[in-house]
């Protein structure tokens, strides 16, 4: 009876929540992150100490540093970035090529980081490493490519950028990374001064990748200044204004103020430009 | 049922149902899975099978044999991982049974007592589980199951919709750990079921108020999202934001895009469309969600192999990892189903895509709206509302398609009507194809290609054939081709329209009438009399009487005309033309044809022979009045500009010519005021200003005339008398004319400071300096002569009497005391009611240096103790107000004629940077300015002067400024491409356009010499050194006005020689250059002139 009651005990008894950062060890074992400590190439749980290479698979949500780094990088601040996304990379490295692995994604973006400041030589260390790492997923691969091709656009070689970017487009369905490459895309026409298509290309985002809020204001302003180079003031003074009330307070929106203000002052010399309506048929669109 | 936990009670809320829902908008959700065929369930031989359970009614539990405990326990467990729940209750009873009869320790009962709720929940027999788990509280309150003991009563509760018993049975789980994620959207179920939504609103936002993190979490969010969809959408849009920015909204990503997409199509249908679009932003495209739910499966299938061993009863956390392997099981499935769900779905991204478009379009944000339409149109071909969607994408290309064809360099109106053809060929039996009909004609119409236009009307009359509208169309026709002069067609398309439209067509008249007017204008007399005169008969309440009549009086003048020229019989008679204009004016007023009349009258005065005046009883000066009356209210009444301005220009000269001037300024005055824009406006504003000034011309003019007449007649004492009356008559005058000066000015400075502060405005600059001009202090008169002295006195010495030293003219008033009087008066004219914006304000400074510039070029130049002009070297007023627009300013308070002139002057003064600022900004912020061709020709010249020169971008502007921008830089912009052909090596190219440089009269003689040398180094290039000589010779001997080009001729005529070998001849040339005076005078200092030296001594 009793061994009866035992069983039914450790079946119903006991109740846990499971970690959220779990490494599953060669061994057949599991640890939580909680419990590790790293030591060189070794990791270290409640003293004793394992070689990191018996990691076989890591549970491991997505890095919130990972999140803040993007957004610094989208801040301008890569500095900062560089260093959230280096320490995910730092710990990921121990089981770089492993399912459920950071270490790919923090190197895109410690790369990405390198590339804004100008300094290539790091950037393609990281870059060369990456390439030459077996099994890489499509959407890695996508974003090594994009690194390249912001790399050429770095260097002013607008022609092989957007090459490499636009041959990107279909390698992917992530929005995460489809908005980044439009905006990149936008970047690279705009620079070239084909603003028509860097209008359609930074649009892009609103309309097919909205679900990426980050990318948004950007994209916005983007479009919105392409506008103002192709002769559209009265559309780009509605942009803007659109990008001052919907995303205040972010440095986007200060720009816009600043375009916004000067289009409407050239326009009228400041007050505030009334939108023309076209005429339009019978009945509303649909 | 196979299921061992409590969790897929999750299917029976409508969360559960929401997720399947997310499949897509137009998809039922998928059915339960239901049990396989090929897995029966194993019924033991000693045992009845269970009963299918009705929901919560099921069987009690049978009694077991309890003789065999070990056998039992194992069967028990057994039963129990089949899912035969009621075989394992029965078991687990006995078990239980056995253990109280043998006095077992209560604490080692409890987890019978807990599996035995289970199974009778999982069967289900809602009672007995109830009751089994109510006896496990009571005896076991502090129990290790408590909690899932607690959760099952409220799911019971729930499952017979008990709502209060069940909401007061959830409160407290929500703060226990291992349950809280399921009891909290339960229990907000619960409230929302038990009419409490409020309650479950506030319960939710509690629970998140402190973020959101895991997948939980926005699954928790989501429900409230869908609380909010009814009263608080906005809440619901900001909640969706905020789920974007949660790492584990990945997990439930197929749920967003339902939950989005409900919320979105919601606030739309309540007209919030700006909200909407922020819901809208939330979906993804349905490859990415399958992509990720594929890669969720896959994850849940590894999740699950790691787990599985850890479920085994000795593992230690069995427990927990059987119930976190139940919930990835459960999300597999959900997963799956959506998978397979969303795989079917063909169209699924053009459902979504298109609302959104039209939420874009909601907005006016025609550039977003166009790109979700293109998207649905060019890849979902068998998408149902396809049609639709062309006609949204056409409307949108239309809204964006700028009124001005001239200004549509993207070619969205080439689009736009593209899209229109395309529509009408696919769907022309659509509802909507009348007004793509109507868009199409529009966009030809703003072409004012006669040809284009009737183009469009052909297709659109082939496109529409069945059409309701088409009638309105062909009516629509005749007008276009009465519009473009084109009479006999005009009368076709009536033809066709009258045999088309049925009697009571509403456009039957007005073709009738145009057919009519065909006659009319094809100068067919008898025929337009007859045509006009059968409209009037048969429509005697006709829209179109008023004009059917004017233009009858009109062939009546053309009649009276014929007579007055003996042409025709008659005697002329155009008071008749007169009479019957009166009758148009009196019956029609408000109508267009009025101003026509009264300019018809106008005209019938004019044409009045003698014998009509004497008939009538006029005079010349009767006459010229009443002309002159009649013009004036034609302007006032005139609809259209064009009879404005007919009628203005008629009156004028008739007007100043009867000296009412007040009148002139009156009808230039409201001409300026309805047409603004028109291209005589600022004709206007000067014609204004001079009748201002010229209403001083009555003053005093009968009294000086009566002064003078009288003097005539006079005694010299009279006559002293009378000149001082003139004298004071004439200073009167003066004062008044003075007064009207100054009345003209401030009329000016108000018309100036209408649009002042706007850069856009064109033409300000020149309003402005005309003002300056005009308050420019006149110079002093030249004093009256000195009286001759006194004839010597009798006797004196005779001294022979000298003629009077005629009196010294006063010295001219110096720049400065010109400068400052008129600048004071701009300051009080323009800058006194401090209603001047920083833009203003640098204009007004701007025009004081142009001022001034004007000022100082007409001073007199001084001489030194010779006689020769000495340089003025003196500081200059107009360079300092200059330097004060650029350092005072900023470059946005220019407008555009200033951005482009000093854009230039940076250029003269080598500031590039400068320059290329002024030159952007007019290029992007100023985009119809009509010194568009500075700025790019300027850049071009920036682009050509930089170190390494970029020939590519100097070209491109070049040909911006001659082909886009066509005006006062063409030639520079012209000779700017010749160099960059040159310089790479395109030299067929650049010799042509130097040809046109060279041929043609009105390019200044400066670049003509530069056209001249560039040829000419082509030639060397091309190796036709002959020409090449002809060529640099020509410079020193027809442009020796600049030192420049003719040192450059002399050496490189030289160098040709010498490339040539004829050495003896380059040294004449060198020495030409070198021992003529002259040249040696000019030459010096400039390095070609060295050159030439040194080659010239080279040569010996």
């Amino acid at each position: 009876m009793n061994r009866i009651a035992l069983i039914l005990l450790t079946v119903f008894g006991f109740t846990g929540i499971a970690s959220a950062q779990r490494l599953y060890l060669s061994t057949g074992g599991t640890v939580d992150w909680s419990d590790v400590t790293l030591s060189g190439s070794n990791i270290l749980v409640r003293g004793k100490s394992t070689p990191a290479s018996n990691v076989i698979r890591v549970d491991w949500p997505y890095p919130d540093e990972l999140n803040e780094a993007l957004d610094l990088v989208l801040k301008q601040k890569y500095d900062q970035a560089l260093t959230k996304a280096s320490a995910v990379r730092e710990i990921h490295k121990n089981w770089k090529d492993k399912p459920g692995s950071w270490y790919v994604p923090s190197s895109l973006l410690v790369a990405e980081c390198y590339i804004r400041k100008n300094n290539l030589a790091e950037s393609d260390k990281i870059l060369t490493e990456l390439r030459t790492m077996p099994g890489l997923t499509s959407a890695f691969q996508t974003g090594i490519g994009m690194m390249e091709a912001l790399e050429s656009f770095q260097k002013d070689m607008t022609g092989p950028a957007i090459k490499k970017a636009e041959g990107l487009v279909k390698s992917t369905e992530d929005s995460a990374t489809l908005g980044r490459l439009h905006l990149l895309i936008g970047d690279i026409k705009f620079k070239r001064g084909d603003y028509l298509e860097a209008v359609d290309a930074y649009l892009q985002v609103p309309v097919f990748y909205g679900s990426q809020g980050a990318l948004m204001p950007i994209a916005e302003l983007g479009a919105a200044r392409s506008l103002m180079h192709i002769g559209r003031l009265q559309d780009a003074s509605k942009s803007f204004g659109l990008i001052i009330d919907r995303y205040k307070g972010t440095p986007e929106a200060v720009a816009a103020q600043k375009y916004k203000a000067d289009v409407d002052k050239a326009l009228t010399g400041g007050v505030p430009v009334a939108t023309e309506k076209a005429e339009k048929p019978k009945e509303e669109a649909k | 049922m196979k299921t061992r936990s409590l969790l897929p009670l999750r299917l029976c809320i409508p969360f559960g149902l929401l997720a399947f829902l997310a499949l897509s908008p137009a998809q039922t959700p998928p059915k339960k899975e239901e049990p396989k065929k090929d897995e029966p369930k194993e019924v033991k031989k000693d045992e009845k099978p269970a009963q299918p359970a009705e929901p919560g009614k099921g069987p009690v539990i049978p009694p077991v044999d309890l003789s065999s405990p070990g056998e039992l326990a194992t069967q028990s467990d057994i039963d129990f991982a089949k899912g035969d729940w009621l075989n394992a209750a029965a078991k687990y009873n006995g078990l239980v049974q056995i253990g109280i009869k043998t006095g077992m320790d209560a604490k080692a009962l409890e987890p019978l007592y807990f599996v035995i709720g289970v199974c009778m929940y999982n069967l289900p027999n809602y009672d007995e589980a109830y009751k089994r788990f109510t006896e496990y509280t009571q005896k076991f309150p502090t129990g290790p199951n408590v909690h899932q003991v607690n959760l099952a009563i409220a799911r019971i509760f729930r499952a017979q919709k008990k709502w209060p018993e069940a909401v007061k049975q959830y409160k407290p789980l929500i703060n226990v750990p291992s349950v809280k994620e399921e009891a909290l959207i339960e229990l907000a179920d619960s409230h929302k079921e038990n009419q409490e939504k409020d309650k479950a609103i506030i319960v939710l936002e509690t629970a998140l108020a402190a973020g959101m993190k895991t997948a939980s979490d926005v699954r928790a969010a989501l429900y409230l999202v869908d609380l909010y969809q009814e009263d608080k959408p906005e809440k619901g849009v900001a909640l969706l934001e905020k789920i974007k920015t949660t790492p584990g909204s990945r997990a439930v990503i197929s749920e967003i895009n339902f939950a989005a997409l409900k919320l979105a199509d919601g606030l739309m249908q309540a007209d919030k469309p700006d909200q909407a679009l922020a819901a809208f932003q939330n979906l993804r495209k349905q490859k990415e969600v399958v992509d990720t739910l594929k890669i969720l499966d896959a994850d849940y299938t590894r999740g699950i192999a790691a787990l599985a061993p850890l479920t085994a009863p000795r593992m230690p956390n069995a427990s927990a990892n059987l119930q976190q392997m139940d919930r990835m099981k459960f999300f597999q499935a959900q997963a799956k189903a959506m998978i397979a769900s969303l795989e079917k779905e063909k169209n699924y991204d053009a459902v979504l895509f298109y609302r959104m478009g039209r939420c874009f379009a909601a907005l006016e944000r025609f550039w977003e709206a166009r790109l979700a339409f293109k998207y649905v149109l060019d890849n979902f071909p068998t998408f149902e509302d396809i049609p639709a969607v062309h006609y949204a994408l056409t409307f949108c290309y239309y809204s964006l398609a700028p009124q001005n064809p001239d200004e549509d360099n993207l070619g969205i109106s080439k689009e736009a009507q593209r899209l229109c053809r395309e529509y009408l060929t696919k769907y022309k039996d659509k509802s909507e194809s009348s007004q793509v009909a109507e868009m199409l004609v529009t966009l030809a119409s703003r072409t004012k290609n006669p040809e284009q236009i009737n183009q469009v009307y052909e297709e659109v009359m082939d496109l529409i054939k069945d059409s309701p509208n088409r009638t309105v169309f062909l009516a629509q026709q005749v007008q276009n081709y009465l519009g473009q002069y084109d009479f006999d067609k005009a009368r076709d398309a009536a033809d066709k329209f009258l045999a088309a439209a049925p009697p009571d067509d509403p456009m039957r008249e007005a073709v009738e009438y145009m057919r009519g007017l065909t006659w009319f204008f094809k100068n067919d007399y008898k025929g337009a009399m007859e045509q006009l005169k059968g409209y009037i008969a048969k429509y005697p309440a006709g829209a179109y009487i008023h004009d059917a009549k004017y233009r009858l009086a009109f062939l009546v003048k053309g009649e009276q005309m014929a007579k007055k020229a003996k042409k025709m019989e008659g005697v002329p008679s155009f008071m008749l033309v007169i009479r019957a204009c009166e009758d148009i004016i009196q019956n029609h007023a408000n109508t267009d044809s009025v101003a026509n009349a009264y300019a018809l009258i106008g005209d019938s005065y004019k044409e009045m022979t003698g014998a009509e005046l004497e008939k009538e009883k006029l005079t010349v000066e009767q006459v010229d009045i009443n002309a002159a009356n009649a013009y004036v209210d034609a302007v006032k009444q005139a609809k259209s500009d064009s009879v404005a301005e007919y009628s203005l220009t008629q009156a004028a000269p008739l007007l100043k010519a009867q000296g009412r001037w007040e009148e002139v300024r009156l009808i230039y005055e409201n001409f300026r005021k309805a047409w603004p824009d028109h291209r005589i406006t600022l004709t206007a504003v000067g014609e204004i200003c001079k009748a201002i000034v010229r209403t001083s011309d009555s003053v005093n003019a009968k009294e000086l005339a009566e002064a003078e007449k009288a003097k005539l007649t006079a005694n010299d004492v009279e006559k002293v008398k009378l000149d001082a009356k003139i004298k004071e008559l004439n200073e009167g005058r003066q004062k008044a004319k003075e007064e009207a000066q100054a009345k003209s000015r401030e009329y000016l400075a108000s018309t100036i400071m209408d649009n002042i502060n706007n850069p856009q405005k064109e033409g300000v600059e020149e309003l402005m300096q005309q003002l300056a001009i005009t308050a420019i202090p006149k110079p002093k008169p030249r004093p009256a002569a000195v009286p001759a002295p006194a004839p010597a006195t009798p006797g004196a010495t005779t001294v022979a009497a000298t003629p009077a030293a005629p009196p010294k003219r006063p010295d001219p008033p110096s720049v400065a005391e010109q400068g400052k009087a008129a600048e004071a008066e701009l300051d009080r004219l323009l800058a006194a009611g401090g209603k001047l914006t920083t833009i203003g304000q640098a204009r007004l400074v701007y025009v004081k240096s142009q001022l001034y510039k004007y000022l100082e070029s007409r001073a007199p130049r001084k001489k030194d103790a010779k006689g020769k002009y000495v340089e003025d070297t003196s500081p200059k007023r107009s360079d300092e107000l200059m330097k004060q627009v650029l350092t005072e300013f900023k470059v946005d308070d220019y407008s555009s004629a200033m951005l482009a002139a000093i854009g230039d002057k940076y250029m003269k003064d080598g500031d590039l940077e400068g320059a290329a600022n002024c030159f952007n900004r007019l290029l992007l912020l100023f985009p119809k300015s009509l010194f568009l061709d500075w700025a790019a020709v300027g850049l071009g010249d920036i682009a050509m002067a930089a170190k390494e020169p970029d020939y590519a971008t100097a070209l491109k502007k070049y040909t911006l400024a001659t082909d886009e921008y066509p005006g006062s830089k063409y030639g520079e912009a012209v000779m700017g491409k010749a160099r960059v052909q040159y310089a790479t090596d395109k030299l067929e190219e650049a010799e042509k356009a130097l040809k046109d440089v060279i041929g043609d009269k009105s390019y200044p003689l400066e670049s003509k010499a530069e056209a001249t040398y560039l040829r000419a180094e082509i030639r060397a290039k091309q190796k036709a050194m002959g020409d090449a000589y002809m060529d640099f010779q020509k410079l020193y001997l027809s442009f020796k006005k600049f030192p420049n080009w003719a040192c450059k001729g002399y050496l490189r005529a030289g160098e040709i020689k010498e490339a040539l070998g004829k050495f003896e001849d380059a040294k004449k040339v060198y020495s030409e250059a070198i021992n003529d005076p002259k040249n040696a005078e000019k030459f010096k200092g400039l390095p070609d002139f060295d050159k030439i030296k040194a080659n010239y001594q080279k040569l010996g």
